[in-house]
């Protein structure tokens, strides 16, 4: 046994180190083979055993790993694996997340990163906070280097294991620091990490997509890709449901694809991420908060959503957005129940202690109020847009207001709400090109209505008009100057 | 709270923290970034690369730049973002640090097991924001790799330097 799963470190290895996510991925790189198991732990380390019956060409590596002596270690442990978070650093100063994983050679030995390893063991480090939530984006095969494939976490592990295997091995390839054309040993490590994505494709039934092992170069998803709508995911029973599909198409239609749509959703992810694991945690358990999820907030975002698309993308009438609207209340499958969903989203969005909730929904409540309403980015994308939904379709069923009615005051939210977007500083960054370009494209989508302009104008100018780029910008557009 | 970089004809950056936010879990800092020169835009790294901890001095230092960095294997070799400052104008850098980093210990002789350490980037610490910069944008070198250093120190021509100190006992 060579192989080793680090439980806890001395010193600060509690929270950081997540050894059941490290079993988790070794057990699909054994493409779920039952030959894999946990033997002794010594101190902090825990053995990993192999008894092989997968043929397949990771699963083969990985009874390589486990059941090869290197004698890299005196003591018999040549390779130690950590999962960690992405608070870890390596010694050189350099974030986890700026690497996604390493494998440093064992110290003494002269190896690539052995002045960065405290052990006589070849170390795979990898990062399970999946760029702290944001997913890393690597260069797809057959595209010329689009930065678009996403990296799982086993497949991660698995790239890392490849260079420890070489390390303690055969010896590393040459290493250079350029990732186009990446280096042989990257070269090689990706196209062993590609045995682990046609193995992981094939077990999930999804098509297989390769990594160009050519480019070693990569990025930060920035929140986007497969990595959206937890929340949307559980409630809805799957992460690719038609509930998911339409938000991640929404997200991206919208302000995504702008510098600062895009720090918007990071800003949001972070704080998304914030809470809504422990939300999920709670669905897990209770069914009915589940439900609420699903028909309280989720689907009303959804139709929210779109009927603002249709506003202020598409231009459609007041009128005929309160007919959509009004034929909504008919036709929705909640209808029986939407008030009572509606109180309930009430109770959970509004002051603590209303009594009648589940412990489940109390527990939530006090979550959304302590870290998701405080926050000005969930609440202005996922809160206000769900709560005015419930409201005009009370009015529109209860109220007996016409559609024109109902369509004036959808529009009148959507102006007032999209002059209150946050305001990211990422706008501090901007260059004059790139402020003015952005106002361009907010101005063609959310700002269509002269409120909803002036508001944010003025906000903007408030917030960053220190930077030279962002008065310049503001300034020509209040005063009428055609830019 | 206030330093300046580069010499006297060549690419500069003049770097002061505007803002400091110490949230439960994170240090949000926002630095404000002036160029003086009339006729070039500057180019800047615009995201956190590494952050070391001087024990010694009780100090981080946050590098937005490469200096430093050692070539080891890895599963994504992230580049860095950029950003840039028109001739003659200031723009003001977001940065979200962590509450606190851990790192490994590497000690004169290896030890049989990994030892982490924490630190935080507290009140008491003193935080050094480096950044890397120049006068022209990056590209990518289309040359062979080997026979050159990295490219982004290649391009790097220089760096702004801000501190934040410590507070006062």
């Amino acid at each position: 046994m060579t192989l080793f799963i680090q439980n806890d470190a001395v010193g600060a290895g509690a929270g950081t180190l997540q050894p059941a996510l490290a079993a988790v991925h070794l057990a699909a790189i054994a493409n779920l083979d039952t030959g894999l198991g946990l033997g002794a732990t010594t101190g902090n380390l825990q053995a990993v055993t192999y008894a092989q019956t997968d043929p397949g060409i990771p699963a083969t590596r990985l009874n390589t790993l486990v059941n090869t002596n290197f004698g890299v270690n005196p003591a018999g442990v040549d390779i130690i694996l950590l999962a960690v978070g992405g608070d870890f650093t390596l010694n050189d100063g350099s974030l986890v997340t700026t690497r996604g994983g390493t494998a440093l050679s064992p110290a003494g030995s002269g190896g690539p990163g052995s002045t960065l390893n405290g052990t006589a063991s070849c170390l795979v480090i990898y990062d399970t906070s999946d760029d702290n939530g944001n997913g890393y984006c690597l260069a797809r095969q057959g595209t010329g280097g689009t930065l678009d494939l996403r990296l799982p976490l086993s497949v991660m592990a698995y790239h890392e294991l490849s260079h420890a295997f070489r390390i303690v091995g055969t010896g590393l390839l040459a290493l250079t620091a350029a990732c186009n054309p990446a280096s042989p040993e990257e070269n090689a490590a990706i196209t062993d990490e590609n045995d682990m994505r046609t193995q992981l494709a094939t077990l999930l039934g999804d098509p297989v997509v390769l990594r160009d092992p050519n480019i070693h170069c990569g990025d930060s998803c920035g929140g986007g890709g497969g990595s959206c709508c937890i929340v949307a995911s559980v409630s809805s029973g799957s992460p690719l449901s038609a509930e998911v599909a339409e938000l991640r198409a929404l997200r991206d239609q919208f302000l995504r694809k702008s510098e600062v749509g895009f720090a918007f959703f990071d800003a949001l992810h972070y704080a998304y991420y914030g809470f809504s694991p422990q939300v999920v945690t709670t669905m897990a358990t209770d069914l009915e908060l589940r439900s609420t999820a699903l028909r309280g907030f989720v689907r009303p975002l959804i139709r929210m959503l779109r009927l603002i698309r249709d506003y202020t993308l598409d231009g459609v009438p007041e009128a005929e957005l309160g007919c959509r609207l009004v034929a909504q209340a008919i036709e929705s499958d909640e209808a029986g129940a939407s008030l009572d969903v509606a109180d309930r989203v009430a109770a959970l969005t509004g002051p603590p202690g209303v009594p009648g909730l589940s412990d489940g929904e109390s527990a939530v409540a006090a979550l959304l109020a302590s870290k998701a309403l405080p926050d000005p980015h969930v609440r202005w994308a996922l809160i206000e847009p769900v709560v005015a939904y419930h409201e005009l379709m009370r009015s529109a069923r209860v109220g007996g207001s016409t559609p024109d009615a109902v369509g004036r005051r959808l529009a009148a939210f959507v102006d007032d709400w999209a002059g209150r977007l946050p305001i990211d500083a990422r706008w501090g960054t901007l260059d004059l090109a790139a402020a003015r370009s952005e106002l361009d494209v907010l101005e063609s989508t959310l700002l269509r209505g002269p409120r909803a302009r002036a508001t944010f104008l003025a906000r903007l100018r408030a917030e960053y008009g220190a930077a030279t780029a962002i008065a310049t910008a503001v300034d020509e557009r209040i005063e009428g100057v055609p830019t | 709270m206030t330093t300046t970089n580069g010499g006297e004809n060549g690419p500069r950056l003049d770097a002061t923290v505007e803002r400091l936010e110490r949230r439960a879990d994170a240090v949000e800092l926002t630095i404000r970034l002036v160029n003086p020169s009339q006729q070039r835009a500057m180019h800047y790294i615009s995201d956190v690369r590494g952050i070391v901890f001087d024990e010694a001095a009780g100090r981080f230092v946050v590098r937005l730049t490469d200096e430093g960095r050692e070539v080891i294997p890895g599963a994504v070799d992230r580049l860095p973002n950029f950003a840039r400052v028109d001739p003659d104008s200031t723009a003001l850098l977001p940065l979200r640090l962590p509450g606190s980093i851990v790192r490994m210990r590497t000690p004169a002789v290896p030890t049989a097991e990994v030892e982490l350490e924490r630190h935080e980037l507290g009140p008491d610490a003193e935080i050094e924001v480096v950044i890397g910069l120049s006068d022209t944008p990056f590209y990518p070198d289309p040359r062979e790799p080997t026979r050159r250093p990295p490219s982004i120190l290649a391009w790097e021509k220089t760096q702004a330097r801000c501190v934040v100190p410590r507070r006062k006992r």
